[in-house]
């Protein structure tokens, strides 16, 4: 019985902690639906698919994870080459805020992002790139 | 009292029957999600993002063709640009959209010749100037052509380093009149003298050209040669993108109005020429914009790409408030005019000095343009900016053209008879745009700059003086990605 009931509860509590999961996922998945309509603000400049495909910027497929200035395709500023950081969602977050602020003398022209909100919904979609 | 639902349905009935009567009734409303008013570079771009994006959208012109101040006079000898021309090495947005309409860019041909200086009523080549009597300017300011000493003085006191830099209240000091901040820095009255053949240095703020001299600056930053020049080692001249092979400064194969007309040509039946609007009204859940021919367009946002000199005249309910209020019935507009033709012979042969020049008199600057390949004659322009331009455009065209030349021929009578005028064209007489660019007087940047841009109820703003980082036709673009951009995040 006690057994049983253990079981039991430890199953719904998985069962909850998975619907938990399955919630989040489909919070990430909205929310990366949502940066991709966002994205339109950055693809004048940048690709998403092929790594080797350049604009004026470099393509921002694996972006996530990826050294800053690491691309061997691209020519990058001296800022952003000497950059000694990856982009991860804390990066990421400061860059879109304020290229400039976080690696000066960079050569993106880009004014940023002061809502946080299409920030998140754009690093969400950077994410599944 | 409550209305009861019947009364009101009878109402409305008695009221189309009304208007069915009536034979000046207006006729019914299009509708779509965005209405975009004016179609230069900012509207089109901020109609094709949208259209991209799903979105159901109009653009409205007033005039009959599409594309602003970017103007390519297809009908002249020459074939001539009225408007923008020059596209830099770093305008991705520009350069995309080449791209995607597979349109060419090309390295500018429009190849100035050497410039020579008539100052104080005298003639001085541009080699000897450093050292002659005629230039009364001082110390470094000798070595600076006087057609360039108010660009190149204030490019040597910019401050700015980041591209949004202007707008940081950090660098609000400079936001003055170019006269009072030349004086600061001790430039000499002749170089201030001469400089304002060239540039109104009384009405511009300075910080409002500090902003064009950076970004131009950041322009450098992605050329190779210039890479060189000075030691900087920018990565980009050597792109393996599609930038590849371009000139710091390209133009459109064709023309530059080939830009617009394929962004037009996207956009299909949603782009309606001829339509002046003259009534933006909003509602909580929606907007109406009435054309002067009584169309009427609704829909849920709209965004004015129209410049500010303009947008003052249509009405806009709610009222505009504050400082964007300000900013749309302050801001100023100056004035760029040149005239166009072809040089007979080659006229400097005869006195000896270089073909193009710069005078301090009523002719500002004459350009002789090298030969195109395709030209057996070379090209020349006379140019006029800012008062020298509103000064000549307060004549029509042809005493304005009558005057340019009798001028020429005077002050260098080798070019009499060797001069054939084809054309011009002064900015502020185009009624719908009246000017070449915005132009931010002192004060005014602190004033307004930062809030100009901010959404009004369902009114979004775009248009080149909406700028935040860029200039020229890429800041028009700009703009228009930006005010899409703001729908589009609204869901
Ligand atoms: C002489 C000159 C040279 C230039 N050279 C260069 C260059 O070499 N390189 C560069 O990058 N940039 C250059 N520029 C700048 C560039 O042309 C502009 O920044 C850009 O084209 C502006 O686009 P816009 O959409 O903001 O405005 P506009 O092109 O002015 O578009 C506004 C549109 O609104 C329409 N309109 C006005 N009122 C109404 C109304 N009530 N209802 C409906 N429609 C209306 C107008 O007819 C117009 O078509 C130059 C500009 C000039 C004038």
């Amino acid at each position: 019985m006690v057994k049983m009931r253990t079981v039991l509860s430890v199953g719904s509590a998985l069962l909850v902690l998975l619907a938990g999961n399955k919630a989040m996922a489909n919070e990430q998945a909205k929310l990366a639906a949502k940066g991709k309509a966002l994205f339109v603000v950055c693809q004048a400049c940048h690709t998403t698919t092929d790594r080797a495909s350049i604009k004026i910027g470099p393509s921002l497929q694996g972006i996530v994870g990826r050294d800053a200035g690491s691309l061997t395709t691209f020519s990058y500023s001296t800022a952003l080459s000497e950059a000694a950081f990856s982009w991860d969602e804390a990066s990421l977050d400061k860059w879109l805020q304020s290229p400039a602020t976080l690696v000066p003398g960079n050569i993106m022209s880009f004014a940023g992002l002061s809502d946080e909100g299409q920030r998140k919904a754009i690093i969400a979609y950077l994410k599944t790139l | 009292m409550k209305t009861n639902r019947r009364q009101l349905m009878k109402g409305a009935l008695a009221l189309s029957a009304l208007s069915m009567a009536s034979p000046g009734r207006a006729k019914a409303a299009e509708t779509t999600s965005v209405t975009v008013i004016g179609g230069g570079l900012s509207g089109l771009n901020s109609a094709l993002m949208l259209k991209d994006a799903g979105y159901d959208v109009i653009v409205l012109e007033a005039s009959d063709r599409v594309g602003g101040r970017v103007y390519t006079a297809d009908g002249v000898e020459t074939r001539p640009e009225y408007g923008a021309s020059q596209i830099g090495k770093s305008y991705a947005r520009t350069i995309s959209l080449c791209e995607r309409f597979n349109l060419k860019l090309i390295p500018e041909h429009r190849k100035l010749m050497a410039m020579s200086n008539y100052v104080n009523g005298q003639w001085v080549k541009s080699t000897d100037w450093e050292h002659s009597e005629v230039n009364k300017t001082v110390g470094d300011e000798r070595k600076i052509p006087p057609a360039l000493l108010s660009s190149k003085i204030l490019t040597g006191l910019n401050p700015l380093k980041s591209l949004t830099d202007w707008l940081d209240p950090q660098f609000s000091d400079y936001d003055i009149s170019i006269y009072d901040l030349f004086k600061q820095h001790g430039v000499s009255e002749e170089a201030i003298r001469l400089a304002s053949a060239t540039t109104d240095i009384h009405t511009a703020s300075a910080l409002g050209l500090l902003q064009e001299k950076n970004r131009g600056l950041f322009d450098l930053a992605f050329t190779k040669d210039v890479q060189e020049a000075v030691d900087r080692p920018y990565g980009y001249g050597n792109g393996k993108g599609m930038s590849e092979g371009l000139a710091l400064i390209n133009n459109i194969e064709g023309g530059c109005s080939r830009l617009p007309e394929a962004m037009a040509a996207a956009l299909g039946d949603s782009v309606r020429t001829g339509k002046m609007v003259r009534k933006i009204n909003m509602s909580k859940t929606g907007a109406e914009v009435t054309c002067m021919d009584g169309s009427r367009f609704k829909s849920d946002y709209v965004i004015s790409a129209l410049p500010f000199s303009t947008l003052q005249y249509v009405s806009v309910f709610p009222d505009l408030q504050g400082k964007q209020a300000e900013g749309v019935f302050k801001l100023d507009y100056v004035d760029t005019s040149r005239a166009f033709g072809i040089i007979e012979e080659p006229f400097w042969e005869e006195d000896g000095f270089e073909p193009s020049f710069f005078s301090d008199e009523t002719v500002q600057m004459f350009w002789a343009l090298e030969k195109r390949p395709d030209e057996d004659k070379p090209r020349f322009m006379v140019v006029f900016t800012d008062a020298a331009a509103s000064r000549i455009d307060q004549y029509s065209k042809q005493k304005a053209l009558a005057v340019m030349e009798a001028e020429i021929n005077r002050i260098r009578p080798a070019t009499k008879g060797k001069l054939r005028f084809l054309d011009m064209y002064g900015w502020k007489n185009n009624p719908m745009i009246q000017g070449c660019r915005h132009m931010y007087s002192p004060g005014q940047i602190n004033r307004f700059a930062r809030e100009i841009v901010k959404p009004h109820y369902r009114l979004h703003f775009a248009g080149e003086h909406t700028r935040r980082n860029d200039f020229g036709m890429e800041s028009a673009l700009e703009s228009g990605e930006r005010a899409a951009f703001e729908i589009i995040s609204l869901g």
